[in-house]
Order: structure tokens, then C-alpha cells, then sequence
């Protein structure tokens, strides 16, 4: 069973970092709220997304499984604006979500959710961690999008630093310590990622975010921010490139 | 086992193209296999997931793997498609881009055999409604751990192209080495032979050893490789072989079929062991109507019958009925078939291969209840040249392609899957084909059954002979009119209507009804043979046989433009049939 009332832009944030990976999902929902964990079909990154149950207006459910098409929510969202009520409702027999904005009702069916997989979340120790205000990032990334289809991470003691560099041209961000929110790094470290996925997530965060990163050498990088005012929690991870010889 | 394993397998087979190598590769890989992976491995080799008998076969289509394949390795399609055009397999494709991919991913296992076969099982027996992303969803599962080898082989395997060239005798010659002896190397093959299922072979082999494959048997349900036979070119040459004299048979023109009939079913199976019990629903009742046995296994020939001129038709007219779903019951009823029986290899209980041939006719003869659709196939035992030539005459002349020789002697038995001098065909033949048409005159006609009742049902056909300036007969004509065209020949044909034979037609035929000869049509033929029936340059290439057009067909072409006199003439055709002569090589 499952029942709720939230505001439009708490979903938004939801649909908007979950969709940079997959296009259907499975949220999991238990009496304290709902929980989501999906890696997308290359196997390259994965988000680990907690939503509690205060980050509803009205919450009530116990355990139960939707399997939703994200686009479908997304239709739903723009028929509202920010600070809207959206109501939503499982109707367990007719196997659909029942989901309201305003006088308008849409019922969707629920997406099968047999064959999508419970990814277990790595354990990884990464060295270096630092946190950053998610706008310093989105600016650095407007700019290294269209260079390559690679970025790399680098962090030292004294700052950290996005690089990307195509055939021709380098576009780098240099954030020093003081730009930061925090540092906790003792050796240099460096990794490389897909553009594409990382862009994506970054442009995807609400601004006034604080974006915590957890980076390694050659290792997977860890995103952690908050959603919902505090209220709901993610984690990201992006597996690492090779670099070329 | 890891799939690893097998695919460093696979990679040394690539790379050879001899036979002992790829034995003994196979040979040392078999002996450290479980028996199950080792039951697997033997189907995979051959690009199959079960014994050839299943009908479930890999075959994913390209555009899905590509889609899969861009997913997994972080590619775009069209890249993929553009490798794909440029390389041709996609196994190639994916190794090279498993090679050059730098991304990494989050998680990985190592690939398992059993993992792999689960998977592509599950890729396989997926259909309806969101199957295609089941099964790339499958498919992907085991991609993302693979490696750039192992990524190539599941490729491959999963398009059901896996080509590596491992003949089932190689594996037979593996299983020997890993398992037995030279000498016990036939033991295996036999087990083979008689349950086709290599995969089985081998794992009971090694879980039973030697005794326990020598144990296996035949079973209603198992098709057994068929018996073949060799193949030679003279009667005389035949009867010396086979020690003066043999059992002659008609050699029908159609589709081996082995039939499995028991209490709760028949099953057809071709001779490459497809099942083909869903083509032949009315071969199923057939059987299901006359036979006696409670369980048997038997082979016969499907023969697609003409309803009018009670001829049998060219074998392709069978396939009218291949791949049908929808309308496959018309295609029973416009293209009959007779199912006409030549052997019995099982019988209540009994494993009858190791019986004589006559033993076994005898007990196939008292196992049904013959009928208009299932008849035992013709068979004389002969020992002298003119009878046997006069036999193979009469085959022709039946629609058959010629002779079987079996020999009846007590080494008679039926040896599955191989080929031997016990069977011999013969097949050379007074045959040319046809490739032009020919105007032949319509001098009669025989009374038409089935839809065209109260119709004529086929048409005796003529050409012309200018030196005796008589017409001779050279074919029934049945096949390519439609139901309008037919009702206009009617009345074209009724205004040349005579009581008796015009006398300037020659005919061994009595037609049903006859006619002076006037109208001539267009007849595509598939080729000339000689018939002791019809009358066209009568004597001129046998003494006691003319010439006869085979599966003519009406082209729609009514020839008004054309006399009588005009037709194709026998000296036309005689030519024809010289130029024409096919050489029986094959």
C-alpha cells in the first residue's frame, strides 16, 4: 500500500537525477519512505537514492514495489509548477499508479519490475574527499562539455581541479581550498570519467546544493548530496576510464 | 567451469583447420569437464544449445544484438552497424570493441559456463510481448562480465553462428580419445547414431564410462540418423555388388520422413532430424487412423500427389507447406500428400535395427492398415538385368526418380547414419531437363475430382509428328489454371468434343473424353524423361518407350495464334531432350 502528497519540485529533483541513468525504475517503499537503487545498462554508474518519509506533505504506506516509467512522470510534472500538490496513489489491483495534480487524475500502469536487478553498492575506500557548492561545478562544466568525452577529476592538498582535453583544445576548472566547502586530501589524486555521465548528473543537482566528492586514483568517483530540503539523500557512483598509453 | 575455459577452447579451434588437432584440443578439454559443462560445451561447439532434433535453435537477430552491444559497451548503434558492415561478424565487432574500450564498469563476476548456457537459454525460449527486451536484458547480463574473447564466442553463439567447423565425428574422435579407445571409438558412434543427441553421449560417457553408453538405445522420441545409401549406375553393376540379386524399390521423389508414433502422439522428424510433425497434420492422422503397433518408429517418403491426375508431383510442391502457420490446412488439401513406407526401425518395444531388412518389411507390412495416403513403397526382389531395368521403367513412369538396391542378405540390418553398399541408389536416368516452353495440342482429357468436379480435371496433351502427321501424347496437363480460365476451356473445348479417339491421335492412354485436335496451349515443363505410355518419337532414344513432358504446367497462354500443325513437334522435342540430356553426376 502506498499513498502520498508532495510537493511538485521534491519529484522533480527525484525524476531528474534518476533519469540521467535508466528509464524505468524501481522504488522501493517501506513505512519510512522510499528508497531507490538502479545502475544503468552499461554497468558504468549507479545511484543509491533515499527518500524519508518527511519529505512528503502526507505519507502513509507499507511495503510495496513500483515499477515506473520515468517519462510518464515527467508529463505529469510539467502539468504542474513549483510548490504544486501532487497526490499519489497505488491501485493494487488494477496494478497502476493512481497520480492527481489539481483536478487533473492520470492512471498509469505500473512498469513490470521482474527484471530489474537490486545492485549491491560497492564498497570502495577513496582517499581523497572534498565538497563543493554545485554551481561552482556547473559553470566548469558548461564550458569542458564540448572539448571531449572525457573529464578528469584531480584533487591535492591545495585545491581541486576538473580537466578536459580533446584533440585540440583544454578547458580547466581550478577551484583552490578556499573555493571549496571543504578538503581532505593528503596526496595528489586523479581519475578520468565519461563526460557524458558526469555532465549529466551535475546539470541534473538543484542549485544550492552541496556536493560532496569522494575521489581515488584510477577508482570509482562517489557523489553524495542531499534532495528534499535535507529530507532525502543520494549517492552516485561513476566507474573510472582507462587512460590511454 | 569458467567460461574462460571454453573460450580459450574455441580460440585454439579457430585457429586450426585440422581434424586430429581439433580432436585432440577437444580431447584434453573434455577430460577436466564436469559432465553437465561437459554436455553443454559439446552443444555450444556446434553453435546449438540442444541435440539438432530440438526445434528451439539460437538465432537473435543482428539488430538486437548491435542494440545490445552498443548498451553494453557504451557505442552507438551506428558505429557498431558501421563495424558490422566492415567486418561482417559480429563476434569480430565485439571483441575489438571489448579491446578498445577504456570505460570501465562497477561491478563484475566472472563469467561461468552454466551461467552463460542459463542465459542464452533464456535468450532462446523468450517470445511474445517485451521479449526483445528480455532477452537483450539477458543477454547483456552476461556481456557486461565478459571478456573481449569471451564476448566474441557469446556473439557468435547467440546469432547461432558459431562456424567453428567441428563436424560431429570430430567430437566423436574427441570423446573417444578423452574417454575409450581407437577400437571403442564405433561404440560411441553408434550411441550417436541411434539417439542423435551428442551432448548425451558424452555425458553419460562420462559419468557411465564405455558401459554405460553402450547401454543407450533406441527410443520412440529420439530420431536415429538416417540410413544412406551409395550409388551406381547400372543394373548390372548393382546385382554383382549385391551377390546376383537384391530387393529393388521405387525411389520416390519427395521428403524422407521418420515418424516416432506411440500411445500419446507422432512426431515427424526430416532426415537432417528437424521436426517437421507440424507440416504434415494429415501424415499425423494418417497414422494416428491405420496404425496397429502401439509404439514404432518408421521412415517413408512423403510424396505430394496431383488429386487429378493421380500422379505424383515434383517434391518442391511439399513446400508449399514449410514455414506455414496460417493456412496450412488449405496447403493440405490443395497439395495431398502419400506417405509411403519403406522401413520400420522400432516396434512395441523392440529394436528392430538389428533385424534384416525383409524381417523388418515384414513386420512394417503387418503394422498399419494401408490406405490411400499410406501404402508400403513398391519393392520387387530381383536377379536379372531386363527385370530390373523394366522395374526402374515403371518407376520412372510412377513420378519416382529411379531405384533403392537394398541387399536382403543377414547382414541386412539398419545402420544408422552411415553410408554403405547396402543401399544403393539408382538414379541414372533418361532425364532432361526443360527450360523453354512448349504448344502442345489438347487431344483429350480425364474427368476432374476434388474441386474441379464436373470439370475436366487433366488434360492429355499432344505434339505433332510431321512425318506420320499424327499427334502424340506427351503429358497430363493439370496445374496452372485458375477456376475462370478453367470454365473457359470448358466451352473452347466442348465445340471440338468427339465421341472416340480422332484417328489421327496415337495414345496408349484412354481419356475420358477426346477431341479433335485444334486448340494449343503453352506448357512449361521441369524436363523430358522417356515413359513407356506416351507416344511422342516412340522408340527413337528407348525401343520401348517415348517421350513425356514431367510437372507441365499451363502458362495461362492460350495459343489462337497457332494451328494444330503448328504445335511443338516430336522432332522438336526429340532435340530438345538430346541437347538437354542432364549428366547424372551430382
Amino acid at each position: 500500500m502506498f499513498q502520498s502528497k508532495l510537493r511538485s519540485e521534491t519529484l522533480k529533483g527525484v525524476v531528474d537525477v534518476v533519469s540521467t541513468l535508466i528509464d524505468e525504475a524501481k522504488f522501493v517503499i517501506d513505512a519510512n519512505g522510499v528508497s531507490l537503487k538502479a545502475v544503468d545498462p552499461a554497468h558504468v554508474a549507479m545511484i543509491d537514492l533515499h527518500l524519508d518519509k518527511a519529505a512528503f506533505e502526507q505519507f502513509s504506506a507499507n511495503d510495496t514495489e513500483l515499477g515506473l516509467d520515468l517519462d510518464k512522470l515527467r508529463d505529469v510534472l510539467r502539468l504542474s509548477k513549483s510548490g504544486d500538490l501532487i497526490e499519489m496513489r497505488q491501485d493494487e489491483e488494477r496494478n497502476r499508479l493512481v497520480i492527481s495534480v489539481g483536478n487533473i487524475t492520470r492512471r498509469m500502469n505500473l512498469v513490470s519490475t521482474e527484471g530489474m536487478s537490486d545492485p549491491k553498492v560497492p564498497n570502495i575506500t577513496l582517499p581523497a574527499k572534498l565538497s563543493v557548492n554545485i554551481e561552482e561545478l556547473q559553470r566548469g562544466i558548461k564550458a569542458a562539455e564540448s572539448i571531449s568525452d572525457h573529464i578528469s577529476l584531480n584533487a591535492n592538498p591545495d585545491g581541486f581541479e576538473l580537466i578536459s582535453e580533446g584533440d585540440t583544445d583544454l578547458v580547466s576548472l581550478k577551484l583552490p581550498k578556499d573555493l571549496l566547502v571543504s578538503l581532505d586530501c593528503k596526496d595528489p589524486v586523479r581519475s578520468l570519467y565519461p563526460m557524458d555521465y558526469f555532465s549529466n548528473l551535475i546539470r541534473a543537482i538543484p542549485a544550492g546544493t552541496v556536493l560532496s566528492i569522494n575521489i581515488g586514483n584510477d577508482l570509482p568517483v562517489r557523489l553524495d548530496f542531499e534532495i528534499a530540503g535535507g529530507k532525502g539523500k543520494v549517492k552516485y557512483l561513476l566507474a573510472p576510464r582507462i587512460e590511454n598509453d | 567451469m569458467l567460461f574462460r575455459d571454453l573460450a580459450d577452447v574455441y580460440e585454439r579451434l579457430d585457429a586450426t583447420t585440422s581434424r586430429l588437432e581439433m580432436a585432440d584440443i577437444l580431447a584434453s578439454f573434455f577430460k577436466g569437464a564436469e559432465p553437465l559443462d561437459l554436455r553443454r560445451s559439446i552443444y555450444l561447439t556446434q553453435g546449438q544449445l540442444y541435440p539438432d532434433y530440438y526445434p528451439q535453435k539460437l538465432g537473435m537477430a543482428d539488430k538486437l544484438l548491435i542494440k545490445t552491444l552498443a548498451s553494453v559497451t557504451g557505442t552507438k548503434e551506428q558505429t557498431v552497424q558501421e563495424a558490422q558492415l566492415k567486418e561482417g561478424d559480429l563476434g569480430s565487432v565485439a571483441s575489438h570493441l571489448y579491446e578498445t574500450k577504456r570505460q570501465t564498469t562497477l561491478f563484475s563476476e566472472p563469467l561461468t559456463l552454466s551461467r552463460v548456457y542459463t542465459a542464452l537459454e533464456k535468450v532462446s525460449t523468450s517470445e511474445g510481448g517485451g521479449s526483445q527486451d528480455s532477452k537483450m536484458k539477458q543477454l547483456a547480463d552476461i556481456l557486461h562480465d565478459a571478456s573481449a574473447v569471451e564476448a566474441k564466442y557469446i556473439c557468435r553463439m547467440v546469432t547461432g553462428k558459431m562456424r567453428l567447423g567441428v563436424a560431429s565425428m570430430t567430437v566423436i574422435d574427441a570423446l573417444s580419445i578423452a574417454f575409450a579407445t581407437k577400437e571403442e571409438r564405433d561404440v560411441i558412434e553408434r550411441a550417436f547414431n541411434v539417439t542423435s543427441d551428442l551432448g548425451m553421449v558424452g555425458e553419460t560417457l562420462s559419468r557411465g564410462g564405455l558401459e554405460g553408453v553402450r547401454s543407450l538405445h533406441v527410443q520412440v522420441g529420439n530420431p536415429i540418423r538416417a540410413m544412406l545409401a551409395e550409388r551406381m549406375s547400372s543394373p548390372a553393376e548393382i546385382l554383382e555388388r549385391m551377390g546376383g540379386g537384391c530387393a529393388f524399390e521405387y525411389k520416390y521423389d519427395g521428403v524422407r520422413v521418420q515418424a516416432h508414433i506411440e500411445a500419446n502422439g507422432v512426431k515427424l522428424f526430416s532426415r537432417r532430424l528437424e521436426e517437421l510433425t507440424g507440416q504434415f497434420p494429415d501424415v499425423v492422422a494418417a497414422i494416428k487412423a491405420s496404425f496397429t503397433a502401439k509404439s514404432a518408429i518408421v521412415e517413408g517418403e512423403c510424396v505430394p500427389i496431383d488429386i487429378n491426375t493421380g500422379e505424383f508431383l515434383p517434391f518442391q510442391e511439399v513446400s508449399h507447406r514449410r514455414g506455414r502457420k496460417h493456412g496450412l490446412s488449405e496447403a493440405v488439401e490443395e497439395y495431398p500428400v502419400r506417405f509411403c513406407l519403406f522401413d520400420l526401425l522400432f516396434l512395441d518395444g523392440k529394436d528392430m535395427t538389428d533385424e534384416t531388412i525383409l524381417k523388418r518389411r515384414a513386420a512394417l507390412s503387418s503394422s498399419f492398415r494401408t490406405t490411400d495416403q499410406l501404402k508400403l513403397s513398391e519393392m520387387r526382389v530381383l536377379d536379372n538385368e531386363d527385370a530390373v531395368q523394366s522395374f526402374f521403367m515403371e518407376a520412372i513412369r510412377d513420378g519416382c526418380e529411379g531405384l533403392m538396391a537394398k541387399s536382403i542378405g543377414p547382414d541386412s540390418v539398419y545402420r544408422a547414419g552411415s553410408r554403405g553398399f547396402l543401399w544403393i541408389k539408382y538414379k541414372k536416368e533418361y532425364r532432361s531437363e526443360l527450360n523453354d516452353t512448349v504448344d502442345l495440342v489438347v487431344v483429350g482429357a480425364f474427368a476432374g475430382r476434388g474441386k474441379r468436379k464436373g470439370f475436366y480435371g487433366a488434360l492429355l496433351m499432344a505434339t505433332y509428328n510431321e512425318a506420320e502427321d499424327r499427334f502424340e501424347t506427351v503429358s497430363k496437363l493439370g496445374s496452372g489454371f485458375d477456376d475462370a480460365e478453367l470454365a473457359e476451356m470448358l466451352k473452347t473445348l466442348e465445340q471440338h468434343r468427339i465421341a472416340d479417339r480422332h484417328h489421327q491421335v496415337s495414345s496408349n492412354m484412354q481419356a475420358d473424353y477426346w477431341f479433335e485436335p485444334a486448340v494449343v496451349l503453352e506448357v512449361l515443363g521441369a524436363e523430358i524423361t522417356v515413359s513407356p505410355i506416351h507416344t511422342a518419337a516412340f522408340g527413337t532414344v528407348k525401343k520401348d518407350g517415348g517421350l513425356a513432358i514431367r510437372f507441365p504446367r499451363f502458362t495461362g497462354k492460350v495459343r489462337t495464334d497457332k494451328g494444330p500443325r503448328e504445335a511443338t513437334t516430336s522432332t522438336e522435342l526429340l532435340n530438345m531432350y538430346r541437347q538437354q540430356l542432364k549428366k547424372i553426376e551430382e
